[in-house]
């Protein structure tokens, strides 16, 4: 068995979806409590206590991790569903959990020394003393970077602090500093941050005219498709907006992060692991994207060419990009 | 440990993971009378409470909506009442007055997402599926529906009880009937119409431009600001 090129970590929004990701060969699987303290609190999804203890039956039995996201920020006077995610996950086994508030951190580390803690993408640690802070203070093992550094802002972090990375490689890209979606919060009323949905679909509406999608958030129309055009989520990042008399993209682009053609350029910049996202997302989609990622990694393992990735159909608008990786933070 | 004859087709049909008898269900679908399959409905809803206890007692833990399921290739909807008990699937032909939504694709998407053989941001990207209404209810269903490894066939075979084998293989005999016979009505149709050339697929071709001017527009607004950024950093 060749060594492992990189670690793959990726999404479960439901047990279902677990079972999807490490049959198709995760190393590392994510997922959250179905509530607000993790940062894909849609409805329907993620995971209560038993289903948690379940999957992580199921994946520990495969050789695959699992790791918790308790990586939104409690209210002032309402720390204790962070606080008993923390406890339930450390209960079920779980291999890390995933944590951002330095509240939740502390906790964390006092009540459960021996649980593995990993610095979630909401707490925008994106410097070197960032980092360094909460590894000496939480002890923290691994920091998930933000999708915002080039390659070698990423390989220069890592020789600084000297801690774990994980970094974005599928999914959507990010132009905020990530976890500070103002705009969202500006729309809907409610913070990314603490209710953990940066396009709530309670606030999300489609309305089709004349062939033409208008996507909305918060009553505020964000797009519209023409006939035929690749839709894109309704987050205002990602809004086609009118100045000048002319609509563009001011922000971002409907686009998706793709990094499967330069992960020898992340494993030689030092990174741990590689994260796919989506815990939105359906098991189909887990199993195309793990599986292709799986595939490019033992490709590389083996020393040999990764076979051609199909997953473009998978990413926002259909079109694939390498982020801030190659051209940094615009 | 010893199997019965029983045990194995049993095992072998929850295995079973060949495409569904697609030109069969759209064919029953639309020949059958509106009243049989009224009941059809009806009784698959009621099947899946015993072969799926779990999704049921999630999608009546669903906010109380109606999910008005168009397939576009058919003529009437579907009415799915969720967010109460029982779960209530009915016929209609128009969407009812209560719909808080409406999810609308082809037969083949719609089934295909059902069975979780697809992602339904992939097709929304495409634009194959088209959402409207209360989408807090349609993400709610799409997340429920995932959890569960559904297959209609395998729901409808259940009505079939102890003739289950017999009717699935009744099933894809019929559906490689329809195939063959949709095959040869395309090329008598081809036969009859010799002249009409193979022109290009001008509504394609159309969407195709939409979506490069746009993406064209786009990169050239991010290079006029990345441009006037500089020059003001100049300046």
């Amino acid at each position: 068995m060749s060594p492992r090129y990189l670690e793959l970590v990726c999404p479960a929004g439901t047990p279902a979806a677990l079972h999807a990701a490490v049959d198709a060969g995760a190393d590392t699987v994510y997922c959250g409590f179905r509530d607000c303290t993790n940062a894909r609190n849609y409805p329907g999804l993620n995971f209560d206590a038993d289903e948690l203890r379940e999957g992580i039956a199921y994946a520990h039995g495969r050789g695959c991790h699992v790791l918790v996201a308790v990586n939104t920020f409690p209210p002032a006077g309402n720390q204790a569903p962070w606080h008993r995610a923390i406890d339930t996950a450390a209960d079920a086994g779980a291999d890390a959990v995933i944590l951002a508030d330095l509240g939740v951190l502390d906790y964390a580390t006092r009540r459960h020394p021996g649980l593995r803690r990993h610095l979630s993408v909401q707490a925008s640690a994106a410097n070197a003393p960032s980092i360094a802070f909460y590894r000496d203070h939480f002890g923290v093992k691994r920091v998930v970077l933000p999708r915002v550094l080039s390659v070698e802002e990423v390989a220069e972090l890592v020789a600084a602090t000297g801690i774990e990375t994980e970094v974005f490689a599928f999914g959507s890209v990010g132009p905020m500093s990530e976890g500070r979606c103002f705009l969202s919060s500006y729309l809907t009323g409610l913070s990314p941050t603490s209710e953990g949905a940066c396009a709530p679909a309670s606030h999300v509406s489609y309305v089709e005219q004349d062939g033409r999608m208008l996507s909305r958030l918060g009553g505020t129309t964000l797009n519209c498709f023409g006939r035929g055009e690749p839709a894109a989520y309704p987050t205002p990042c990602k809004g086609r907006y009118v100045t000048h008399g002319r609509a563009s993209y001011l922000f971002e682009e409907p686009i998706g992060l793709n990094a499967i053609k330069i992960l020898p350029e992340l494993k030689a910049a030092g990174v741990t692991a590689l994260k796919i996202e989506g815990r939105q997302r359906s098991r189909a989609y887990v199993t195309q994207v793990v599986g292709d990622f799986r595939k490019a990694l033992d490709a590389l393992a083996r020393g040999t060419t990764p076979p051609a990735s199909g997953l473009k159909g998978e990413t926002e608008g259909g079109r694939e990009t390498f982020g801030a990786y190659h051209r940094g933070w615009r | 440990m010893r199997f019965g004859f029983a045990t194995i087709v049993t095992s072998k049909l929850a295995m079973d993971s060949s495409p569904p008898p697609l030109a069969l269900l759209r064919g029953a679908a639309t020949v059958l009378p509106r009243p049989l399959l009224a009941r059809l409905a009806d009784a698959v809803v009621r099947t899946m409470s015993r072969s799926h206890p779990k999704l049921l007692a999630n999608l009546a833990r669903l906010e109380p909506a109606v999910v008005h399921v168009v397939p576009t290739d058919l003529p009437y909807g579907f009415a799915l009442e969720v967010g109460c008990e029982p779960v209530r699937l009915t016929l209609v032909d128009e969407r009812p007055a209560a719909a808080g939504a409406q999810v609308s694709g082809s037969v083949a998407v719609l089934l295909d997402l059902l069975e979780g053989r697809i992602d339904s941001d992939t097709l929304f990207f495409r634009r194959d599926l088209t959402i409207t209404g209360n989408t807090e209810v349609v993400v709610g269903l799409r997340n429920v529906l995932d959890r569960e490894e559904l297959r209609l066939t395998d729901e409808l075979g259940a009505l079939c009880g102890p003739l289950r084998p017999a009717a699935r293989a009744l099933g894809r005999a019929g559906e490689r009937m329809l195939q063959r016979l949709g095959a040869r009505v395309a090329a008598l149709h081809r036969r009859l119409h010799p002249a009409l050339p193979e022109g290009p697929d001008i509504g394609a071709e159309l969407a195709r431009c939409h979506t490069e001017i746009a993406a064209l527009t786009a990169r050239l607004a991010a290079l006029e600001a990345r441009q006037k950024r500089r020059d003001e950093r100049a300046a």
